[in-house]
């Protein structure tokens, strides 16, 4: 159906996805979880009680949330032109990606965060831990599935963002359906990137939730 | 370990619930001690104000003579270490195994590797667990998460160990073998032990002295079997009378009702501790009195390893033999208690007698 050329073009897009998604994931969780617990250990009787910081981070956290990904990726091009050198491309991409998503994760890990039962928090303070000791030894293993779950939805969000990236030359499958697709009419080609971005989804949502179940010991 | 007039309130949007009022307390090393009271008593906040995790209002906090109400957080938790603390819902991580929940403590006094694993294996001998070392809390029943909370406890070689209603959700046998480790561990280890209950059945079998406490005030206090054999206060006396029960047989409320109305007939209840439990009180009663004993109902218990014995009896005969008898019984330590309202014995629902 696809001659050797198109085939290439289209695993060269999906490389170009997994890239955008993968990098923009990682640092998204790099700087969200940090977001996400100081979120939960600000609030009213937990561990680091501190309204003021509290309300700060939710503010901004709302903020984020609430621009549209399209808009976001135009209004911040200065700013990844400072970054990556330049506006255009993937790695340009994942920078207007990452940024979207790390609002996203914050409210994710925060969610998760807060399930954990806050008697166990109180065990490890009547054993003298510190409140870097809770964070690092109780409240994130303790929400590890429910993490885990959390970055699998925010992949699978980035994957749907990363075609939008294709608007500014970021290039990967969501690129590909439009140029091909939808500008030269080739019906075939959309097919295609559709059927391999939905087992895209599917390989990752269920790579999630293996791996979700794996780290969960409480009897479900 | 001392408390000085701790008090405590809790701000809502609306309100202020006071939930403590100038509580003190004196326990002594070695001692089991118990706080009871009912739900909304304020027992576990008082708990929780002596290792901090409820910081008082106002009062002073002393444990093992160092004032801990007026450390900074640092110092603190270093306190915190030596004082070991279990849960009505046991709060085990649920991310970690039996001996790796046992050996948080341990990470947290930053113990080197080895010395911890070898601790934690002993703690699980300690608690009777040691072949559950890889399994995790969720697989283990609601007795057998408590021993890894006593053993979780005792990591650190603690001086003191806070119990907050550590059998309240626990059936009856399991309370008991639970309560029977406290007391070996208590035994063993010299450790004082805080025991925070609702039931009155905990601190009858293990504790020492007790505290009733009530609306954020400790109403009653002292030696559990002077508590027990002749409690002051209502509250007291109800949660005494509702875990002691003795149901009476049906005919016994009609002679209840009958001596309730003769003036040469009285019904008592005589508590019996250690030795005048074991002296033939009643037969010399009715040889050196002239009174006749009509034993109602009677139980045998033991309090602590003291053997406790209640029972309720008609005494007929003149009434200056009557006075006597009860004048002869309090000399020899036996308490008694004049039963001239019987309202208090008889539930409605069963019709029963309740003692």
């Amino acid at each position: 159906m696809f001659d050797s050329r198109l085939v290439q073009i289209i695993v060269g897009s999906l490389g170009e996805t997994l890239y955008m998604v993968g990098v923009s994931c990682g640092l998204a969780v790099v700087f969200g979880l940090p977001i996400g617990v100081i979120l939960v250990i600000t609030e009213k009787r937990h561990i680091l009680e501190n309204p003021c910081v509290n309300q700060v981070f939710q503010a901004v956290v709302n903020i984020g949330r609430s621009i549209p990904f399209v808009i976001l990726m135009v209004a911040i091009m200065p700013f990844t032109r400072l970054l990556t050198g330049t506006s255009i491309g993937t790695t340009a991409a994942i920078v207007p990606l990452t940024i979207a998503a790390i609002p996203f994760v914050a409210r994710m890990v925060e969610t998760s965060l807060r399930e954990v039962d806050p008697g166990v928090v109180e065990a490890a303070q009547a054993m003298g831990a510190s409140p870097w000791e809770i964070i690092i030894k109780v409240l994130i293993p303790e929400a590890k599935p429910s993490l885990i779950l959390g970055v699998t939805i925010t992949a699978i969000n980035l994957v749907g963002y990363s075609t939008m990236a294709g608007a500014i030359g970021g290039g990967g499958l969501g690129d590909l359906a439009v140029r091909y697709g939808y500008q030269r009419f080739r019906g075939d080609v959309m097919l295609a990137t559709v059927v391999i971005l939905v087992l895209l989804v599917q390989g990752v949502q269920v790579l999630g939730g293996a791996l979700a179940k794996k780290a969960e010991h409480r009897r479900s | 370990m001392r408390l000085e007039s701790i008090s405590k309130a809790f701000e809502t949007d609306s309100s202020r619930v006071i939930a403590l009022k100038e509580v003190s307390l004196h326990v002594a090393p070695g001692e089991i001690f118990g706080i009871i009271g009912l739900s909304g008593a304020g027992k576990s906040t008082l708990v929780r104000c002596i290792n901090m995790l409820e910081v008082p209002d106002q009062g002073k906090v002393y444990v093992d003579g160092t004032e801990i109400s007026a450390l900074g957080s640092r110092e603190l938790r270093e306190v915190r270490k030596k004082i070991g603390m279990i849960f009505q819902h046991f709060n085990l991580l649920s991310s970690r195994t039996v001996l790796e929940n046992v050996i948080f403590p341990l990470e947290i006094a930053k113990l080197p590797k080895p010395e911890r694993a070898r601790r934690g294996e002993k703690l699980l001998e300690l608690v009777g667990l040691e072949d559950k070392k890889d399994a995790y809390p969720s697989q283990l029943s609601g007795g057998q998460k408590q021993r890894v909370g006593i053993a979780r406890a005792l990591a650190n070689d603690p001086k003191v160990l806070l119990c907050d209603e550590p059998t309240s959700s626990l059936d009856p046998q399991t309370t008991r073998s639970i309560l029977r480790l406290l007391d070996t561990i208590n035994k063993n280890l010299g450790l004082t032990i805080i025991l925070i209950t609702h039931e009155m059945e905990a601190i009858r079998q293990i504790c020492d002295k007790v505290a009733v406490i009530e609306d954020g005030k400790v109403v009653e206090s002292g030696r559990v079997i002077d508590v027990f054999i002749s409690p002051d206060h209502e509250t007291t006396k109800a949660m005494i009378r509702g875990s002691s029960h003795i149901d009476a047989p049906d005919w016994a409320i009609e002679i209840l009702e009958a001596s309730a109305k003769a003036s040469d007939r009285q019904v008592v209840r005589l508590s019996f501790v250690g030795e005048s439990a074991g002296r033939p009180v009643i037969s010399s009663i009715a040889r050196d009195f002239g009174v006749d004993i009509n034993i109602l109902t009677a139980q045998i218990d033991h309090m602590k390893s003291v053997p406790f014995g209640v029972m309720l009896v008609e005494l007929s005969g003149n009434s200056g033999g009557i006075e006597k008898s009860i004048d002869y019984l309090r000399r020899l330590g036996v308490s008694v208690d004049v039963i001239d309202d019987i309202s208090d014995f008889v539930t409605k629902e069963n019709g029963g007698a309740n003692l």
